[in-house]
């Protein structure tokens, strides 16, 4: 038997207390929504520069990572998160289960990718775009236009053929909507999602789901982001992606120390990885637009000029107002059946 | 002679015998302590959390005014009443057929037939509803069927639990027409009665309690099922789902405390219906009853074959078409055969390892919960002191099968993640899934050990005293092996249901204890599809191959060590 | 101490509201063999495993060999038992069964299969040691629980209703054999039955239990002819019962006669009381030295073989009367259905108990 298994059997029986720190070098517990294929990645560049601190992965969708990290508020098992989205950093936040501090080389960020408190609680890495997922040969199909901006969603041609994250569960539906409620104003937001709604499918739970239904034919237009899409079509998805005109909302990966880790050194050098050239470099691999400007390259799939698209997102904003909006948003759409 | 007249020699120990006694006071103890600490507790931090907010204070009811106030929350009771009643309706119907086709009539491949129906038992609910999105999804090979009505909704849900539940409701309407007396009918026939009438006076009333028996479980199965509304359900919500989103999506654990909550009420109303259920049919049960050797007729044998016929042509389907998707590159669009779906490290759910983790997780709750549950009955049905501990015992055995997996797996976290509790070096372990898992399959594994317990002599403890044999000896030297059947098939259950569990453990694990269920949940739930039903089916094959070599094992075992089992 | 091997005293026990034992006392001596005998329900089974140890009594005593074993644990006591359902561990041989109880006393390998030799010899199953219970008959499954219960030559041997599952003839068989067992072994035996014929058979002395209390104990004959109470009359043998009433003078009234009745009971005169008198005690064959008489049509005749049953029709009597004759009475007075005849009710075969409540 491993080692690892005998360990475990052991705990099982209840006979030995899990022996966390067996090994010599220093274990950090990171709890992260990268995508699995990534975190190799990310782990072994880091190692280059630090071999003494290993990364113990703790991966989950955002979701699960926000509510495990709140579940255990009181007694918190993470030392570091390294990829979660920014909205679900500034509710952590707000609980106070953050720990400021300024990486090196803080000040060559864009001001957009970070806490604005001098010492910030976190620093971003990357941003996360909203897209919309188009199956060409769905929309042959049932005679589809193509849509050019967010607008065009609410034409009745398409009722029925959109799916779209569920705001309560995924952080890409949540994006979108604070999107749109920033894009058109409170009043006007909310009817065009309105009209969005008699049009719309099904919610998923996940943000990634619409765009992989779209890719599979299961529906002609799935609201998802960008990366997804690139992805998707990069596997040979009959996929075009639309970058809406109005503008596109969006997220960032972010990064941060939780408050209380008996680690604090090692999660300091991680953060300072984290801000780093070489990491920069790590997540225009998948995303076209990173928190150090003059980094990124073009994107296959991606718009030209991405940053352009991004709407001038205000995070506080839609975190300060993430319940009341999500509870309007449970009360307008969630109640109705079968919304078709 | 002079052997025998000898008067005894008192050799043994008073203070030793007594320690004996202080030995199994401290399993009752430790028995009730596990409970305890397992089932009891976390529901009572689950109980306080639906009457807390969000800082802790207590609200008294008020999430629950909140919560009906809240359409779309409220809405979430009718549908899960609503889905729960028209499966059972079909799935006992269903079942009634098919059970009367192998119990009553002659048709051929009886056994065979019976081996296929069993099918959907090892798999967990999420396959069929996978199943359902390659058949009648929009790229579906029968959506036409559908005649444009969505499957993601009801539809789905009722189909993918109903393929779900079936066997268990086949199983006890089998056991219950298995039961009835052949004279009654001998009877009816000397009477001339039709055999419409017989049917309605004789059979039905005889399977009464097993009908009403297999209806609440069904009903109870499809109310705390979690897999099948999540995968197939769309914003067709339930109860399950409610909790789900509660605690995953929203961060809300008091409004998730406050669902589960609310289900566990028709869950405790469906046990408390079980255990009247279970009483009246052990008085039927105790006549002497003739077994009812059914005759040939055409007719009915053959329109009885062609219904089993088709309700395996489903089952095949459903799980055919699941393991045809898992193959295939890129559905709709590239029918291509490929194992691609199967390399699970290249996917975000947990990979191979999570496979591992199952398998591990399952074996470790067959061998410490048969241990476990077992050596508990013993002491419940076979002590001779302590009456008033035992019965405690068996009570909070019993107390898990009102409490659905979901509602276990928060109460968990409420429970075990406390920082003011000493277990909390649990949380995140390997350990917590395997206790979860044991504490939610417990009392049926608790039922069959009593039962296998209550069969054996009465005595037997009795005698042993007499001869003055420690009681540990004599579970070890007979009970045990008396009981050896009862002990595999508990360990079996325990294996395949904590392989297929997802509602239990979905709070619960950890990135180092990811399960092979929940990626299966989580790869649909990133709209991997293919992946998780080969998660799927792969998690199916391994319960056939578990069972057959179950099958395989018990029989080596049982011609080695059961010779005794043999009559005359 | 009265030099009993067993004594129960006062031995009283209850489930709740519900009695089932009510202040027994008894004593055994040193190799007698007792049947504790009654119908189900009277708390004869209760009171066997209350000197066993296997459900404490609520109160009352019992001393075992002169010591208080009142309190103490089953496996404290000194005792051997048999159950009806033989109990005999299904996984384990004859001679694996045979041997449980030696096993965990240290006794050597050789001492225990010779043991084990010999008690398979003294059941008459010298060859089944290597068989497993379900391969014997019930008969012979029984003998190796006994011999399991004598392997450890206990002091007490309980058996609670050892022949009860067994076919009529085994049992009859059995019964002589285990009777005959006891004897050579001289172990003090305790026997639960509810089968009179069982009891009176086998027992040196028999308790008669009824309703969680001792009606009677004696040896079977005491038993049969000078039953204490109806119930043991009723319950053991046959027995008629006629309503009559006692007189002045000291006769008792049945129907329209006079009978005169020898009995140490004192009975207030002008009282209802219940007369009775066994089938077989009615005469019709006398020398003049007939006191007793009633005449009687015979209403139905059985043919038994050695002798007939005939139901009668007592003159002034509603209830019928059932009497034994030989098959020489019947012969020679040609008794058959619608016969008269005068029947002699013998002064010392009467029993006076109280009427019925």
């Amino acid at each position: 038997m491993k080692m690892k298994s005998i360990i475990r059997a052991l705990s099982v029986a209840g006979a030995v207390v899990v022996a966390a720190n067996a090994q010599a070098a220093t274990e950090l517990t990171v709890y992260t929504a990268v995508e699995a294929e990534d975190l190799k990645r990310y782990a072994k560049e880091f190692n280059k520069q630090y071999p003494d601190i290993k990364i113990k992965w703790v991966r989950d969708s955002t979701g699960i990572v926000t509510a495990k990290l709140l579940a255990e508020k009181a007694n918190p098992q993470a030392d570091v998160v390294w990829g979660l989205a920014a909205t679900s950093l500034l509710v952590l936040k707000g609980e106070d289960l953050l720990q400021p501090y300024a990486p090196e080389g803080l000040d060559k960020l864009s001001a957009k990718f970070r806490d604005s408190d001098a010492v910030p609680s976190w620093v971003g890495m990357d941003a996360w775009i909203a897209s919309i997922c188009f199956n060409t040969v769905e929309a042959k199909k049932h005679n589809l236009s193509k849509p050019a901006s967010w607008q065009d969603l609410t034409k009745p041609e398409y009722k029925g053929h959109i799916i779209m994250p569920n705001p309560n569960s995924s952080g890409t539906g949540f994006l979108d909507v604070s999107s749109w409620l920033q894009i058109y104003g409170e009043d006007k937001g909310w009817s065009f999602m309105d009209g969005l709604h008699n049009n719309i499918a099904r919610y998923t739970h996940s943000g990634s789901k619409p765009c992989k239904l779209a890719a599979s034919g299961e529906t002609a237009i799935g609201v998802s982001f960008a990366f997804r899409g690139a992805k998707l079509k990069t596997k040979g998805a009959p996929l075009d992606l639309v970058f809406p005109s109005e503008g596109l909302g969006w997220d960032m990966e972010a990064a941060a120390i939780i408050k209380g880790t008996d680690k604090l050194d090692a999660a300091q050098k991680l953060m300072d990885f984290v801000a780093s050239k070489p990491a920069n470099t790590l997540y225009n691999k998948g995303y076209a637009v990173v928190a150090m400007p003059g980094i990124a390259k073009p994107v296959k799939h991606f718009p030209e000029n991405p940053e352009a698209l991004m709407i001038d997102n205000n995070f506080e904003w839609a975190a300060q107002n993430r319940m009341a909006i999500l509870k309007e948003w449970q009360n307008r759409y969630d109640s109705k059946s079968d919304p078709k | 002679m002079s052997v025998i007249t000898a008067r005894p020699v008192n050799d043994w120990n008073p203070l030793s015998l007594r320690r004996e006694q202080l030995l199994q006071l401290i399993g009752v103890l430790f028995g009730i302590v596990v409970l305890l600490l397992t089932v009891l507790m976390p529901l009572y931090a689950i109980l306080s959390k639906s009457m807390e907010n969000s800082s802790g204070d207590f609200v008294g009811l008020d999430n629950f005014i909140e919560y009906a106030a809240t359409p779309s929350l409220a809405s979430s009771v009718t549908h899960s009443l609503t889905i729960a009643s028209v499966t059972t309706l079909i799935v006992v119907t269903l079942a009634l057929i098919c059970a009367y086709a192998l119990q009553r009539s002659c048709m051929p491949f009886r056994g065979t037939i019976r081996l296929l129906m069993m099918g959907p038992i090892f798999a967990p609910s999420l396959l069929p509803a996978i199943s359902m999105v390659y058949l009648f999804g929009n790229q579906g090979v029968l959506k036409s069927w559908l005649m444009g009505e969505s499957i993601y909704g009801p539809i789905g849900v009722v189909i993918s639990l109903s393929f779900w539940c079936f066997p268990a409701a086949l199983m006890i309407i089998s056991t219950a027409l298995s039961n009835t007396d052949a004279r009654l009918y001998e009877s009816a026939r000397a009477l001339r009665t039709s055999a419409l009438r017989t049917f309605l006076t004789v059979t039905l009333p005889s399977i009464k309690y097993g009908l009403i028996s297999a209806g609440f479980v069904v009903f109870t199965l499809v109310l705390t099922d979690f897999g099948a509304p999540k995968v197939i359900g769309g914003q067709y919500n339930v109860l399950a789902t409610d909790i789900y989103k509660q605690v995953i999506g929203q961060q809300n654990f008091q409004m998730g405390a406050v669902v589960s909550v609310i289900l566990l009420f028709p869950a405790l109303l469906a046990f408390a219906v079980d255990r009247w259920v279970q009483r009246k049919q052990v008085a039927l049960l105790t006549s002497r009853a003739e077994p009812l050797r059914p005759e040939p007729a055409a007719i009915r044998d053959w329109s009885l074959f062609a219904v089993c016929m088709l309700v395996i042509a489903v089952i095949i389907g459903v799980l055919g078409m699941a393991v045809y998707a898992s193959f295939i590159s890129f559905w709709p669009y590239n029918l291509e055969f490929t194992l691609d779906n199967y390399q699970f490290d290249l996917m975000d759910g947990g990979g191979w390892d999570a496979y591992e983790n199952s398998l591990e997780m399952a074996l470790y709750t067959a061998l410490f919960g048969t241990a476990l549950i077992f050596s508990h009955a013993y002491l419940v049905e076979k002590l001779a002191g302590f009456r008033l501990l035992r019965t405690l015992l068996h009570l909070m055995a019993m107390v898990p099968l009102a409490v659905p997996g979901l509602v276990l797996g928060l109460a968990y976290i409420f429970f075990f993640n406390s920082p003011d509790n000493p277990l909390n070096f649990l949380y995140g372990s390997m350990a917590i899934l395997v206790i979860c898992t044991i504490a939610h399959y417990y009392t049926v594994c608790h039922l069959t050990a009593v039962t296998a317990l209550k069969q054996i002599d009465a005595e037997f403890e009795a005698v042993s005293a007499s001869l003055k044999v420690p009681f540990y000896i004599t579970f070890w030297r007979v009970t045990l092996p008396v009981c050896l059947p009862a002990l595999l098939e508990i360990a079996i259950y325990l294996f395949v249901n904590a392989l297929n569990t997802v509602s239990a453990v979905v709070f619960l694990y950890s990135s180092d204890t990811m399960l092979a269920s929940i990626s299966v949940l989580n790869m649909d739930d990133a709209g991997d599809i293919a992946p998780a039903a080969a998660m799927g089916v792969l998690l199916m094959f391994t319960c056939i191959g578990v069972k057959l070599i179950h099958w395989l094992l018990s029989h080596m075992l049982l011609n080695r060590t059961q010779g005794w089992r043999q009559s005359r | 101490m009265n030099g009993a091997y067993l004594s129960i005293k006062n031995v009283s026990k209850s489930f709740g509201d519900f009695t089932a034992l009510s202040n027994i006392s008894l004593d055994i001596r040193e190799g007698e063999f007792v049947c504790f005998l009654g119908p189900s329900g009277c708390g004869k089974t209760t009171l066997l495993r209350a000197v066993a140890g296997l459900d404490l009594q609520t109160e009352g005593e019992i001393h075992q060999a002169g010591e208080d074993v009142s309190w103490l644990t089953p496996d404290q006591r000194d005792f051997g038992i048999v159950f009806q359902s033989y109990a005999l561990f299904p996984n384990l041989t004859v001679a694996e069964n045979i041997a449980y109880g030696l096993k965990n006393r240290k006794t050597s390998r050789s001492k225990l299969n010779a043991r084990v030799e010999e008690l398979l010899e003294m059941i008459g199953l010298p060859e089944s040691g290597v068989k497993y219970p379900s391969q014997l008959s019930g008969g012979q499954q029984q003998r190796v629980a006994l011999a399991r219960a004598i392997a450890t030559s206990p002091g007490l041997l309980l058996l609670d209703e050892p022949l009860s599952a067994l076919d009529a003839l085994v049992r009859v068989h059995l019964r002589s054999e285990i009777k005959e067992l006891q004897r050579k072994l001289g172990v003090t035996t305790i026997m639960v039955t509810h089968d009179q014929e069982e009891a009176l058979a086998m027992a040196d002395k028999i308790v008669v239990m009824n309703h969680g209390v001792i009606e009677q104990i004696g040896t079977p004959e005491e038993i049969y002819s000078r039953p204490k109470t109806a119930f043991v009359a009723s319950f053991i043998g046959q027995m008629n019962f006629l309503s009559s009433r006692m007189l002045d003078d000291g006769k008792v009234q049945v129907g329209g006669q006079l009978l005169d009745c020898e009995h140490d009971k004192l009975f207030q005169p002008d009282n209802d009381m219940q007369l009775a008198i066994r089938p077989e005690d009615i005469r019709v064959r006398y020398n003049g030295d007939a006191t007793n008489t009633m005449p009687a049509d015979v209403r139905h005749v059985e043919f038994l073989g050695s002798f007939v049953r005939s139901e009668l029709d007592v003159d002034g009597i509603m209830e019928p009367v059932i009497a034994e004759f030989s098959m020489n009475d019947v012969r020679d007075l040609q008794i058959a259905k619608g016969s008269r005849l005068m029947l002699d009710l013998p002064s010392s075969r009467i029993h006076l108990f109280e009427s019925a409540r």
